[in-house]
């Protein structure tokens, strides 16, 4: 948190920037929860955050086990 | 190889398929339309945690109760919906599953624990609802501290009271309502802490248990939740409890229509929103926004949102005008 | 923002931004860096952030080394913490004729002070252990070799170019360049003229576009490629792994983080990026195929940036005849981050004092022209 407030102070002050800095949004909730929050931060200190932080896929994490599966043959639908 | 996550997770060949319409989300408006899609022949495909409805709060139960059917209109309206999903072999019902996001060429993987699926849609209906943010504090993690959608799911549907002397805090409304439910269960309440409210608009019973101007700053506790600490200014109390509810505020969940290329707008509180013309269609034409995706609360009108939409694709689709 | 500048650097990833530094060094800090984005939003910041020497021309060489060296002292030098860790790259074979590719290689660059020696199939797992080596006949091996962050090397250099007087500016595009009498007179942004006689091309995918600008045609060409993270895992890949037949390319973080890509060979260049399902099944597949213990590892996020790829694999850089003041410093190919330190202080050297420094001679613009061009580079992942 305090680090948010020190990169801010630093001059990162667009979303894509700050994150790279402090690395919020890059854990597994990949920024679902806390982008919000610093949203608000930078809003509050009356910069606005801009369109927000590119969303990367996957949404929800996703085993390497499933995501190379091969697929089946069948002609779906 | 001991240490490393293991290979095993179970997992059956990964399923490509085309279809007509793509619904995500098991919001009542996601049931409703994919009962036209489904009753009009489309192929359809359903991508839902099917148990349990996104964020399931106090007011969402104070204004409609499907659960223990005390709504005959909206029974009736889930009695249809799943019928028809379940009677249609164009639709395929992908139920415990989760969307994961948006790739080149239009294509959406959704995935199960055990198997991926790759979808080329024609048309996108979005209606994964809400999630609830959570309210930070010190020791905001310890075992005891639940949003609200939790503990609902915890009282409402499976009777477990989550504690037995509870702080509420977050959102006025919500926490009200809240509150006014778990004295309904006969649970203690130890406090109603919130930042800004009227004091006036409050039953009698609450008087003592409000702390409006407070706010949490800590939870006490070593393996579990023992008390909170709340401050208001200069002013500072503790109080003993063993479980905190927070209401958080509900933000849709829009990382799909982003990611889809949706323009969005941010409101004065900076949230994000996917912005929708009157038909519930984002900007991307094709991909339509429904229930409380679209900022929709209301079941009735949430539904109501759905019927249109499905109905607006089976008209594009059979190449009939609007 | 002021209305002239001794120079204007289009681009604020490694390239600019190194040049600036070593422009602010030699005490000309009557520069401006102009970023049509956030400092590092192109390929930059969305690299693994690999640093090697085994190469197959010698001038690429001798780029990589001397940057090497530079990387080991750059933490104290700037003020960030560059995370520099030189567990080596492992180039792996899986048919005869790429360990035939791997033994020239190595020879070549041992002649060329590169450490790289062959490993034996039986010893692979010596060197990454729960490797699958049943599938590879042999690696190439250089421990000097290594990753780094890129990030904290933009800040340090941002922070230190400022502190020396230069300037920076983000979300500022280079709409038009001026010439006059055959030389560079200005540039135009959303903000107006600028005037100054001496512009750089760092604008690595847009580079290009910002020749045309110039009239320079400047024959690069951008290539997605595409990269994925893992959650964090107990350590226990410490080289980068490299495999031949398909750019697949991985390493492990000081997070613990699997982060890495592998290359559709058959992608027609383009600017774009987005993400694809195919690169996640193809990476995901190539993971398990080189570590199959690890399919329960989840993926947390995916991402793109472009390689700008110029005919032989090689750098762009120097000046150009015409206009006179347009200097260049892109078509890195997938490198330009690993040679940033030395190409920097010679680009600096260049416009700040005209001396050309020999290894320049291989890497000039006029060198596509027939007859003149140097031998394409090989060892190129991707």
């Amino acid at each position: 948190m305090n680090e948010i407030l020190e990169a801010i102070e630093m001059g990162h002050t667009d979303l894509e920037s700050l994150k790279r800095f402090v690395g919020f949004g890059t854990g597994p909730c990949e920024g679902k929860q806390c982008i919000q929050f610093v949203r608000e931060l930078l809003f509050e200190r009356g910069i606005d955050p801009g369109i927000g932080i590119t969303a990367r896929p996957p949404i929800t994490p996703v085993p390497l086990a499933l995501m190379s599966q091969e697929e089946s043959d069948e002609e779906k639908l | 190889m001991g240490d490393l996550p293991s290979g095993d997770v179970k997992a059956e060949p990964t399923e490509r398929r085309r279809t007509d319409v793509l619904i995500i989300g098991s919001e009542l408006s996601a049931l409703a339309a994919a009962a036209i899609c489904a009753e009009s022949g489309l192929r359809t495909v359903i991508v839902r945690q099917k148990t349990l409805s996104s964020v399931i709060t106090a007011q969402s139960v104070q204004t409609f109760d499907h659960r223990l059917g005390s709504n005959p209109e909206i029974q009736a309206i889930i009695d249809r919906a799943e019928k028809a999903i379940s009677r249609s072999p164009k639709v395929v019902d992908l139920q415990n599953a989760l969307s994961f996001g948006a790739f080149d060429g239009g294509i959406i993987g959704a995935a199960s624990p055990s198997q991926m699926h790759i979808i080329e849609p024609k048309y996108v209906i979005l209606a994964e609802g809400w999630r609830e943010q959570p309210i930070r504090f010190f020791n905001w993690d310890l075992p005891g501290i639940l949003q609200e959608s939790a503990a609902m799911r915890l009282m409402h549907s499976f009777g477990i009271p989550p504690g037995r002397r509870l702080v509420v805090t977050g959102v006025p409304e919500r926490a009200m309502l809240l509150a006014d439910y778990i004295r309904k269960q006969d649970i203690e309440m130890a406090a109603i802490v919130i930042e800004g409210a009227d004091q006036e608009a409050y039953e009698a019973w609450m008087h003592d248990l409000l702390r409006i101007g407070w706010r949490i700053t800590t939870a006490r506790g070593g393996n579990a939740v023992r008390g909170a600490v709340i401050v208001n200014g200069g002013k500072k109390e503790r109080i003993t409890c063993d479980c905190i509810i927070t209401c958080g505020s509900l933000e849709p969940r829009v990382e799909l229509a982003r990611q889809l290329g949706c323009l969005m707008s941010y409101e004065d509180d900076s949230s994000p929103r996917i912005v929708v013309d009157e038909r519930c269609e984002t900007s991307r034409r094709g991909i339509f926004a429904i229930g409380s995706s679209a900022g929709i609360s209301d079941p009735l009108k949430a539904v109501h949102s759905g019927e249109v939409v499905g109905r607006i694709i089976v008209g594009r689709h059979r190449g009939v005008g609007e | 923002m002021r209305k002239s500048y001794d120079c204007v650097i289009i681009g604020a990833g490694i390239s600019g931004l190194t040049i600036g530094y070593h422009l602010c060094l030699r005490g000309m800090t009557d520069i401006l860096i102009a970023e049509r984005s956030y400092i590092g939003s192109g390929a930059s910041g969305r690299n693994i952030g690999g640093v090697r020497a085994q190469w197959t021309r010698k001038d690429n060489i001798a780029l990589a080394k001397e940057s090497i060296e530079i990387f080991r002292g750059l933490s104290k030098e700037i003020g960030y913490n560059i995370w520099f860790r030189q567990g080596g790259y492992l180039f792996l074979a899986e048919n005869e004729e790429q360990v035939e590719t791997l033994r020239e290689s190595i020879a070549f660059q041992n002649r060329n002070g590169v450490k790289t020696r062959l490993i034996e199939q039986s010893k692979l797992n010596e060197i990454v252990p729960f490797l699958d080596s049943s599938r590879f006949l042999a690696g190439a091996f250089n421990p000097d070799d290594g990753v780094l962050l890129p990030f904290p090397i933009l800040w340090g250099y941002r922070d230190r170019i400022i502190e020396m007087g230069g300037e920076i500016v983000t979300m500022t595009d280079v709409k038009e360049i001026g010439i006059r009498n055959g030389r560079i007179d200005s540039v135009k942004t959303k903000d107006g003229e600028i005037s100054t006689e001496n512009v750089v091309n760092a604008a690595g995918r847009w580079s290009s576009r910002v020749g045309e600008l110039a009239g320079v045609k400047v024959p690069t060409k951008p290539y997605r490629h595409e990269i994925l993270v893992t959650e964090p895992l107990k350590p226990f890949l410490d080289p980068m792994v490299v495999t031949l037949s398909d750019g697949f390319c991985m390493n492990q973080s000081i997070r613990g983080e699997l982060i890495g890509g592998v290359s559709d060979l058959k992608e027609l260049p383009s600017a774009s990026w987005s993400s694809s399902i195919q690169f996640a099944q193809r990476m995901s597949r190539r993971i398990l195929q080189l570590f199959p213990s690890i399919g329960g590892a989840r993926i947390l996020r995916q991402w793109a940036g472009s390689y700008d790829v110029s005919p032989d694999n090689s750098p762009i850089l120097g000046m150009v005849r015409e206009p006179e003041g347009f200097y260049i410093a892109c078509g890195y190919s997938g490198h330009g981050l690993m040679i940033s330190p030395k190409v920097g202080k010679i680009m600096a050297e260049l416009i700040a004092t005209g001396r050309k420094d020999p290894l320049l001679s291989g890497f000039t613009l006029d060198r596509f022209k027939e007859g003149i061009a140097p031998p394409k580079e090989k060892l190129v992942i991707g």
